[in-house]
């Protein structure tokens, strides 16, 4: 299944690495992706489409984990999301 | 200031008193800071005996290991350490030092990207690149690493970044906010634990590494509810609680994993539901409801449906699910299932045999007494047949299984309570993973006591080989051992060798009153198996056990 998640993290220079790797870990592949900067400084958004027949909740959390993400969010209608 | 004399300012702010590193090149001026810094330096032979060491001592005190490598072969030999600290949860801090800036990705001399390879080994880590900002970056790295699900950071430093010159600017330390239990949670939570009929508590390492032993018991004291543990969890419920059913899982004991089988909620306390321990994920614990209780957010729902779901510090938590219940009749079929699996150490001829031998020495040993094991047949042997009464008693390397940790952990833990017994339970494929660290015992002069169970073979592997690969001993056969008595004492470490039952109480006495560094080496029948077992894929209903004839 496919969903569209936003992700709001602090620039570090390895990120964006980070990100992908626990998407790639978890079980997701990355259909789409876009970066950039986001109204607060030294932040990104990031708005990636993953697919995946595990549940989204399996990569929600573990990229709430990661210490540079502020925020994650599944933009659908159904959407689970997690803020911090 | 130097970086290098900020790097080790921090740490002694974070009252590091003893680290753990093999110095390099590009970490040269770290350890030149170090010389007569006041901080205790452990050098240790191996990159990989240091993160082992410094994780020996991280979980045996409750503190943060430190340990110290330099740029590429030495970053690399972290990484075991690192992946063993990040599933186990252990607060550690590690520092690299990288070629300096303008070489690095040039592939220059002993260049790896550290940064890049410690992505999934590590909770956090650093690549620093401007020295002003060493002492916050340090100081970071230990508050990722102690709060929430403690873990490991690794701050990599590039040799110029270590040479600058920079203010020193104090940083403020400030204590995280704790999070606050959800009521709404904890009404659910206690709802259901007082019309349960068979509640099991299924507790794992998330209860010492919280620091909740305390609170832990006083809420076992007033629930009275049947409980089993995981390999980490050992030591957080008394071994004396009448309605401890022992280790749950793959080499569980029978009546934890029957009374898993039959419950009707199983209350998770910091644990999370691993292969080894729920076997076929279908088929665990099928009939429960599910209290998960954990600091992080990912662990609930990761493999178990939770019904109620309770994130948050268990110190906290605990005290507001504590209710006295009506299980008696539950009490009483659990302290049988207890009785009826009862181990029988009886066991004919007169060779050794470990369940008993280590049986004999759970007995033996005072209660101050830190067991590291390795990883293999030994280990199973030690959770299923040694008491334990506190979680920083047993050390051994759970979820990443990593064969060599326990003599270098030894280390770390005999450095961190040099007043407790230490020691090492290893096998003999094990012990020769880590066997340089014999000279950091010998440099150090640190009685550390190395029981050796040595069948000659790679038991757990040779045991799955005999029962799941029609008796094909692919490559596990280590007949060739060296003599590990001579190679002992060829590092000034005392030893002695036993082979049969009737020698057994006279070399423990032996090896626990040696007031220095001793090696006890065991010689057992190589076709002795861990028993029980839930075969792979098996739920676990489906144990194996010895059939005697």
């Amino acid at each position: 299944m496919k969903h569209t998640i936003y992700v709001e993290a602090k620039e570090s220079s390895a990120g964006l690495e980070r990100l992908l790797r626990v998407v790639r870990h978890r079980g997701f592949e990355i259909k789409s992706l876009n970066m950039g900067p986001s109204g607060k400084t030294g932040h990104l958004n990031i708005t990636a489409t993953v697919d995946s027949c595990r549940p989204i909740t399996r990569l929600l959390n573990p990229l709430m984990n990661l210490y540079e993400v502020a925020a994650v969010e599944v933009m659908q209608d159904e959407a689970v999301s997690a803020t911090g | 200031m130097k970086g290098s004399e900020l790097v080790i300012n921090a740490l002694k702010q974070h009252g590091i008193d003893t680290v753990f590193g093999y110095p390099g090149g590009t970490i040269m001026p770290i350890y030149d800071a170090l010389y007569g810094s006041g901080l205790k330096h452990i050098l240790s032979r191996h990159e990989q005996g240091a993160v082992f060491s410094a994780i020996g001592y991280a979980r045996s005190a409750g503190k943060v290991g430190v340990c110290m490598a330099t740029s590429g072969p030495g970053a690399t030999n972290l990484i075991t350490g690192l992946a063993d600290a990040l599933i186990d949860s252990v607060p550690l801090v590690a520092i690299t030092g990288q070629v300096p800036t303008g070489a690095m990705g040039t592939d220059a001399f002993q260049e790896v990207d550290v940064l890049g390879l410690s992505l999934p080994v590590t909770k956090h880590s650093f690549l620093i690149d401007d020295p002003s900002r060493i002492s916050a970056r340090v100081h970071e790295a230990f508050q990722i690493a102690t709060s929430g699900r403690p873990g490991p950071v690794l701050i990599d430093i590039p040799k110029d970044i270590q040479m600058s010159e920079s203010p020193f600017v104090p940083v403020v330390l400030a204590p995280e906010p704790d999070r606050l239990p959800d009521k709404e949670g904890i009404g659910n939570a206690r709802q259901l634990l007082c019309t349960a009929k068979r509640p099991v508590l299924y507790v794992g390492g998330g209860v010492g590494l919280a620091g909740a032993v305390e609170p832990f018991r006083r809420f076992l004291e007033k629930m009275q509810i049947p409980s089993v543990t995981t390999l980490k969890g050992i030591g957080a419920i008394p071994a004396d609680y009448p309605y401890f059913l022992g280790m749950v899982g793959m080499h569980g004991n029978p009546a934890a994993n029957k009374a898993v089988q039959r419950s009707d909620l199983l209350m998770c306390i910091g644990a999370r539901f691993d292969d080894r321990v729920t076997g076929n994920l279908e088929g665990f614990a099928p009939d429960a409801k599910v209290i998960h209780l954990d600091i992080d957010p990912s662990e609930v729902g990761k493999r178990r449906y939770a019904d109620v779901g309770l994130l948050g510090d268990l110190k906290m938590m605990l005290p507001l699910l504590a209710q006295p219940l009506d299980i008696s009749a539950w009490q009483a079929d659990s302290a049988a299932l207890k009785t009826e699996h009862r181990v029988n150490y009886e066991h004919p001829g007169t060779r050794i045999y470990a369940p008993l031998l280590l049986q004999r020495l759970s007995d033996a040993i005072p209660d101050d007494t830190v067991i590291c094991s390795d990883v293999g047949q030994h280990q199973m042997w030690v959770a299923q047949h040694m008491a334990f009464n506190r979680p920083e008693n047993h050390l051994s390397s759970s979820g990443l299984g990593a064969m060599g940790f326990g003599l270098p952990a030894a280390i770390g833990a005999k450095l961190a309570r040099p007043d407790a017994c230490v020691i090492n339970v290893c096998g003999d494929g094990s012990f020769m993973m880590n066997v340089q660290e014999l000279a950091t015992i010998k440099r150090y002069h640190l009685p550390v006591k190395i029981l050796l169970l040595d069948n000659q073979r790679l038991g757990m592997v040779r045991q799955w080989q005999e029962l799941f690969y029609e008796k094909r001993y692919s490559e596990t056969d280590l007949s060739d051992n060296p003599d590990f008595v001579h190679l002992a004492e060829s590092f000034n470490i005392r030893g002695r060798r036993i082979s049969k039952d009737n020698e057994v109480a006279p070399a423990l006495k032996e090896m626990l009153n040696a007031g220095e560094a001793y090696l006890l080496h065991v010689d057992l029948d190589p076709v002795e198996n861990v028993w029980p077992l839930v075969p792979p894929g098996a739920s676990n209903d489906e144990m194996m056990e010895e059939q005697r004839t």
